[in-house]
């Protein structure tokens, strides 16, 4: 006979369907909430993996290294390997001009894992057939194009080979600097002298096996591939052993979360456990309120606590079944289109970011699984009241009336706003939890106005980029290569080509020196430890001092520095922080060798200089060494702070470091620079263009470094868009939190004052019946829904002003990006808004459950 | 035999200096299958009695003893379940559920105890108390009458130990309150069953086999 | 239960018959690629398996203490005690039986009782009617000596004659109360439930005893509308009225009024029968409708006290109701209610 207790259940919830309805809304939106969050986290991080990933150039779990065929077939059989693919390398293509392209026989397998797989035409399987990137092709001359002819040139074993291979297939580069081309397996069969196995006797990477695998499962990956490497008779470790066999876990695959990421996410999902909350708990708590007497009933005639409860979950379960399922679908779509938006600030240091989420069901299961902890969390208490209400109290139950109140003051004279007044104590919790979420509201928007107000954006343009437009070599404007060596010179081609242009101005090229340029060195009285480091990719020598800055060495061991040669328009456009300030005749004193200009780098958050990168004082003599001979003896004019255009371009960095370190920043005029220097190397190319020719200008490079892949360029305009996301995304994530935060409180607000008028029927109908007109019953209604919407204004403010002085002037301050500016502006927005719809709000609710007339609302009494 | 024994029975409200003694120092038995009656004025404490021997309230001092058991010694959750099955309640205002229609609303106490109705049995109540053609309508689609006839018919389902009445026809006028008493009476008659009823209506008590009379919580 | 034990069969073999699936696919299935999701389906179904198999025991284990729960309970009430397992008011299944157990033996113990007053009542009623039977023939058993052994006047004889009538009338009517009692008390009375017209009931019922009143000179105000009709028996209700009517007349006094007043209500119609008699003490108003109760102050009266008890056995088969209002000195109203 459970059945009844479901007959009740169902028909008591199809009874009230006005309470259902915003019980489902509520669920709904918790359940977005929640879904939209796990989405987003799931969706960053599968972006983020993948666009690592193909950055790293594998999705693999990991791969084996410098194997014979026999240890190949080993490894193959290994117990934990589902997937492994086969690589033959062979060699890095020496015709190929800018793009590094690495030539190497693969299997689909191998290419599936390493992106290699044709987007256009099919996998080679002729001896004669090649995959490779659109860039790779670009750059050997020929259009992609299928069936196209190719001519390749490559080293292996001592012997050149220039072999005919036609295009069976092509795909987009994922990167800038470095493409894979492939044969298939048929061109081993064919050459089998380039795949003799020499690597124990010359390191010859031709004829050795590479595998890129997946894994059954990831758990002691690791320790299992050094064991299985070890197994094999290799060396898994040492680097110069001759049967070095590298076993290398896929780090993008297998990352580590950060716990940035994951408190972040984790206080979202606890602030929107607690939207959910006020908002559920309020709708239950009325429901459970409003029927009390009927529960107190049920209680009479024997229904037990558990039935009580049961009761009520039952109803609580059929709304969630109609609300998760609703809110998984909205959440999931909000979460997808906000996605691209997060992804743009989070990664902006990613190039060929992948956005990419699948609903994949632990979103589903994970958004569903919070919902339902929401739900029985806000239920928990109201069925608790419901439960251990005692019969009789339930019986005389009336909600905390005002008695006690009016009896301490009790006036004459009543009037209708102290009537609406004394009503909005009936119940402190729930008053206070309209009161909190419509605070929150105005709170977190107003914070969001701050924060977006706040973000400095013109700051970042400048620091990123001084100039309208900068060209470099790719290489320049990569975060990991940067400006190292002679041969990422800018393309002097590029330079005139762009003069040619019309509209433009100050085009000045601006010199550095390289790792090559170890003859130049420079003696400013900073003393450096003994030891002395070598770079083993590019042999650069380099030693520290004694608070481990850096400092790349020259031949005579004195430190080479990060030397550029500008011209004076380039020049005038440093920010100068100390010494000679006249940039004019600093340039003609420069250009008479009778100084120079170091630079410092800046503490972005207030701009000035850091302290342990400045050496140097200005005046101090700078004694510059060509060939180990004293060649000129400058003093420093001026001390300027530097920006990342002044550096390098953009963030990046990576070439100063490499080649100068941490060791001053030395700014020459043009023509000492090229007195100093035997090769002079142009690393960039800064120039202004006229408002009406930048367009034109943009639409010019853009094609531009399409032909030449060498060439990149930076516009302030792009600079200026990518700051511009970053305040949309604020405005986007904050603006829905706070937004929903107000709709919690509306919602709340909405459901108090249905039940008012519900509950306090009897109580409106005696007064309408003792000569209260419907235009003062409704004055009183608004008046107490403008109350809270007062009363939270006021504390919203209140606390925005406190907020905005404290805490968000405290994170911003450590935020370069960020000039705090104080506003109230927001919250005065939302104040008067929310103000607005506390007073439609009631007059809607009036008018559609406040019907009948005055004797029917009288009869209706309990 | 007495299904309902009072010994020493307290019920005091409140603290001192503001104690109300609700209920002081009352004996009594009822007997078993027996109409009993307990008039008395408003403030009489007879609510509080009524509730007492309902298992509603626990007593300040003294036992109460239904159907051999001592309610005292109950805990709260056992109250319920004896409410369930040894009390039958008829309410002055009938509290019908209002969403249950009256076969549902009869048969309502037996599916809180999982418990298969007896046909035969909820046949002839419903027959008896004249609600067999509107079983499937809902409460408030009958007249006053029919719905404490409802209530009636709900309390005498589970053949409780006792019914308690309260004032059952204390909204009606004198002749549709004739009339429900007359059922109440006879259906109880008819199977058996221990009604105590209270009421302020001398008239209506007349109808009883015992009157108790109480006065400022005792009996006179 | 028959049912509900279907349904739990059908649980347990469905979700062993998928465990058994779940392993069998975990074993053989070559499809599924990896060893570790074969492994984990081949312990997922051992794992259902014996989830299922616990339940299962759990139950039985449920049944049989269940079962030896109530065997006990059984055993301890044929003993005549409480049993020491008893849970009062628990909410669960054992709780809910002992309780019907123990309702039912306190059902049977109390007929047992019942019958015992009963037979104790039959005894007295035997001794009660031999008592009231011996009296009329022990005055027949004389006149008819009489008048066989002595030679009379015809006048004497005929005295002699009318006074033997009386008794055997008297006889007549202890005979016929009997049987009617018998009949109400074995139920082998058959009402005839008819609507019918309540004021020709009530008209004969006042025609069985107008030549009594008029004798006594007691006038009978009938106030009926004609219109009335009630679902009655209306030989059986005839009689009830009759009775009641008759004992107004009865305890009356010359010259004395008695009304009959019919109200039709919407359960119940009610027929007030009031009298200017020497009315009912209020303790006695219970008292009046017991088998052969005679109030002391009318012990001179003739009557055997089954007149009201019949009145009201008759009254209460017919789910309808009496009820008894009077003042001493002043009248006696008996209110008839009679189910629509």
């Amino acid at each position: 006979m459970r059945e009844m207790l479901k007959t009740l259940a169902k028909r008591s919830f199809a009874a009230n369907k006005v309470r259902n309805l915003i019980a489902v809304l509520a669920i709904v939106l918790t359940t977005i909430l929640f879904t939209s969050i796990t989405t987003l986290g799931m969706g960053t991080i599968q972006s983020m993996t993948l666009t690592m990933q193909i950055q790293k150039g594998s999705k693999s779990d990991g791969d084996f290294r410098n194997m014979t065929s026999k240890q190949f077939e080993i490894m193959k059989q290994a117990d934990f390997i589902k997937i492994a693919g086969l690589r033959l390398p062979v060699a890095f293509l020496s015709n190929a001009s800018h793009h590094t392209i690495e030539f190497d026989v693969l299997d689909e397998a191998q290419a599936k894992l390493t992106f290699c797989m044709p987007s256009h035409g099919n996998v080679p399987t002729k001896e004669n057939e090649i995959v490779t990137s659109d860039l790779a092709l670009r750059d050997l001359g020929i259009e992609p194009e299928i069936g196209a002819n190719i001519t390749i040139i490559f080293t292996a074993h001592g012997k050149t080979y220039e072999l005919p291979m036609v295009v069976s297939g092509w795909f987009e580069a994922t990167s800038d600097q470095v493409s894979m081309m492939w044969a298939g397996i048929s061109f081993h069969d064919t050459n089998p002298e380039i795949f003799q196995y020499t690597y124990d006797k010359d390191k010859e990477m031709a004829g050795t096996y590479c595998s890129d695998f997946i894994a059954t499962n990831s758990v002691g990956l690791k320790e299992k591939m050094k064991n299985l490497a070890i197994h094999l008779g290799g060396d898994p470790e040492n680097l110069n052993a001759d049967n070095y066999l590298p076993a290398i876990i896929n780090s993008t695959t297998h990352q580590v979360l950060e716990p940035s990421f994951i408190i972040m996410i984790a206080v979202f999902i606890l602030l929107f456990i607690l939207c959910g909350y006020l908002l559920i708990y309020n709708i239950f708590d009325i429901a459970v309120m409003q029927e009390i007497r009927r529960y107190g009933l049920y209680r009479t005639i024997g229904m037990s606590k558990h039935q009580v409860k049961t009761l009520i979950n039952r109803q609580a379960i059929w709304l969630s079944l109609v609300g998760i399922p609703l809110g998984l679908m909205i959440g999931f779509l909000i979460g997808k289109s906000v996605l691209p938006f997060i992804m743009d600030t989070v990664s902006s240091d990613y190039k060929n970011i992948s956005v990419e989420v699948s609903p994949s069901p632990i979103i589903f299961l994970g958004a569903t699984f919070l919902a339902i902890f929401t739900v029985f969390l806000s239920t928990r208490k109201p069925i608790k009241m419901a439960t251990s209400i005692s019969p009789i109290e339930a019986f005389h139950y009336v909600e905390n009336s005002t008695g006690k109140k009016e009896k301490k003051k009790s006036a004459l004279f009543t009037n209708i706003s102290r009537l609406a007044w004394s009503n909005l104590g009936r119940n402190h919790r729930r008053s206070a939890f309209i009161i909190i979420s419509l605070m929150l509201c105005v709170i977190f928007l107003n914070c969001v106005g701050t924060i977006s107000s706040s973000l400095d954006i013109e700051k970042q343009v400048s620091y990123v980029i001084r100039t309208d437009f900068a060209i470099t070599n790719v290489a320049s404007s990569s975060l990991i290569k940067g400006f190292v060596s002679r041969k990422d010179a800018l393309n002097q081609q590029a330079i005139q080509d762009i003069k040619k242009q019309p509209g433009i101005i100050e085009g000045a090229p601006v010199y550095k020196n390289t790792i090559e340029d170890t003859n130049v060195t420079y003696d400013f009285g900073h003393a450096l430890t003994d030891e002395i480091f070598i770079n083993e990719n590019n042999g650069m020598t380099f030693g520290f001092d004694k608070n481990y800055m850096k400092f790349g060495l020259g031949d005579d061991k004195r430190p080479i520095c990060n030397v550029y040669g500008m011209e004076e328009s380039a020049i005038a456009r440093m920010d100068l922080r100390q010494g000679e300030m006249d940039t004019h005749l600093l340039y003609e004193k420069m250009s008479k060798g009778e100084g120079v200009i170091v630079g410092v780098e800046v503490n972005r958050t207030n701009m000035l200089l850091i302290e342990d990168l400045d050496f140097v004082d200005v005046g101090q003599i700078i004694t510059i060494y060509k060939n180990g001979q004293p060649v000129k003896k400058l003093p420093i004019l001026a001390k300027a702070a530097i920006n990342g255009d002044d550096l390098e371009i953009g963030y990046t960095c990576n070439g100063p470091i490499e080649v100068g370190g941490d060791g001053l920043l030395l700014y020459l005029s043009e023509n000492i620079y090229k007195e100093l220097y035997d090769k002079p190397t142009i690393y960039k190319y800064a120039f202004n263009v006229e408002k009406e020719h930048q367009l034109e200008m943009t639409e010019f490079l853009d094609n531009y470094t399409k032909i030449d892949t060498s060439v990149n360029y930076l516009t302030s305009q792009s600079a200026r868009k990518d700051a511009l996301n970053t305040k949309t995304m604020i405005h986007f994530v904050g603006g829905l939190v706070g937004i929903i935060f107000g709709l919690v409180g509306v919602l709340n607000l909405m459901n108090t004052l249905i039940t008012t008028i519900l509950t306090r029927r009897h109580e409106f109908a005696t007064m309408q019946s003792i000569g209260m007109t419907n235009r003062q019953l409704k004055k009183m209604i608004v008046l107490e829904s403008v109350y809270y919407a007062l009363e939270a204004c006021l504390l919203g403010l209140i606390f925005s002003a406190l907020c905005n002085l404290t805490l968000i002037r405290g994170i911003l301050s450590s935020m370069w990006q960020y000039n705090f500016h104080f506003t109230l502006l927001p919250a005065f927005i939302v104040s008067i808004s929310l103000f607005l719809v506390s007073i439609i709000v009631p007059i809607l609710a009036l008018k559609f459950f406040h019907k009948g007339s005055i004797v029917e609302q009288l009869r209706v009494t309990e | 035999m007495n299904i309902v024994t009072i010994h020493n029975l307290k019920k005091y409200f409140g603290k001192t200096p503001y104690q109300v003694k609700a209920i002081d120092n009352i004996n009594l038995s009822i007997e078993k299958n027996k109409f009993t009656a307990i008039i008395g004025a408003s403030g009489s404490g007879k609510t509080t009695l009524f509730n007492m021997i309902g298992g509603l309230y626990q007593p300040t001092e003294g036992t109460v003893i239904v159907d051999n058991t001592n309610l005292a010694k109950l805990t709260e959750e056992q109250l319920t379940i004896f409410r369930r099955r040894k009390v039958g309640f008829v309410f002055q205002d009938y509290n019908l559920i209002p969403e249950l229609t009256i076969q549902e609303n009869i048969l309502f106490p037996l599916s809180l105890d999982n418990s298969r109705p007896d046909k035969a049995f909820f046949t002839e109540i419903v027959t008896a108390l004249g609600l067999d053609d509107k079983l499937d309508k809902f409460p408030y689609m009958l007249s006053g009458g029919s719905q404490q006839c409802t209530a009636i018919a709900r309390a005498l389902i589970k053949k409780p130990a006792i019914i308690l009445a309260d004032e059952p026809t204390g909204s009606f006028d004198a002749k549709t309150s004739q009339n429900v008493m007359g059922l109440l009476k006879m259906t109880t008659e008819t199977f058996h069953q221990t009604l105590i009823m209270i009421t302020h209506n001398l008239e209506l008590s007349q109808l009883a086999d015992y009157v108790v009379c109480l006065q400022d919580g005792h009996i006179i | 239960m028959k049912k509900n034990k279907l349904k739990t069969i059908s649980i347990h073999t469905i979700l062993s018959i998928i465990a058994i699936l779940i392993i069998l696919m975990g074993i053989i299935w070559d499809y599924i690629p990896s060893t570790g999701i074969r492994i984990t389906l081949f312990l997922l179904g051992i794992v259902i398996f014996l989830l299922v198999s616990l339940w299962h025991w759990q139950q039985k284990q449920q049944q049989f203490h269940f079962a030896n729960d109530i065997c006990e309970t059984v055993d301890a009430l044929m003993n005549g005690h409480n049993p020491e397992n008893y849970h009062p008011y628990e909410d669960s299944q054992i709780s809910k039986v002992q309780e019907r157990l123990l309702q039912y033996y306190e059902c049977i113990y109390e007929k047992q009782k019942q019958s015992e007053q009963d037979k104790q009542i039959i005894q007295e009623l035997v001794s009660d009617i031999s008592h009231q039977v011996k009296t009329p023939i022990a005055n027949i058993q004389m006149f008819t000596n009489i008048l066989q052994q002595h030679q009379l006047s015809n006048e004497k004889r005929m005295e002699f004659l009318n006074i033997m009538t009386t008794q055997i009338n008297k006889l007549d009517f202890l005979l016929q109360s009997l049987i009617k009692m018998s009949r109400l008390e074995t139920g082998t009375f058959i009402l005839h439930m008819e609507t019918s017209s309540l004021y020709n009931t009530i008209a004969q019922a006042v025609n069985e005893i107008w030549a009594k009143a008029k004798k006594k000179n007691i006038e009978i105000d009938v106030s009926c509308d004609s219109q009335v009709t009630v679902k009655h028996d209306v030989k059986w209700t005839i009689e009830a009225l009759g009775n009641i009517l008759d004992n107004a007349v009865k305890y009356t006094p010359e010259n004395g009024n008695i009304w009959v007043k019919v109200r039709p209500w919407q359960f119940y119609t009610r027929i007030d029968i009031s009298d200017t008699g020497i009315g009912i003490a209020s303790k006695h108003y219970n008292d009046v409708f017991k088998r052969f109760y005679r109030a002391q102050e009318v012990a001179a009266k003739e009557g055997v006290g089954l007149g009201l008890y019949l009145t009201r056995g008759i009254i209460t088969k017919q789910k309808g109701y009496i009820s008894v209002k009077s003042e001493l000195g002043k009248g006696t109203t008996f209110s008839v209610f009679l189910l629509n």
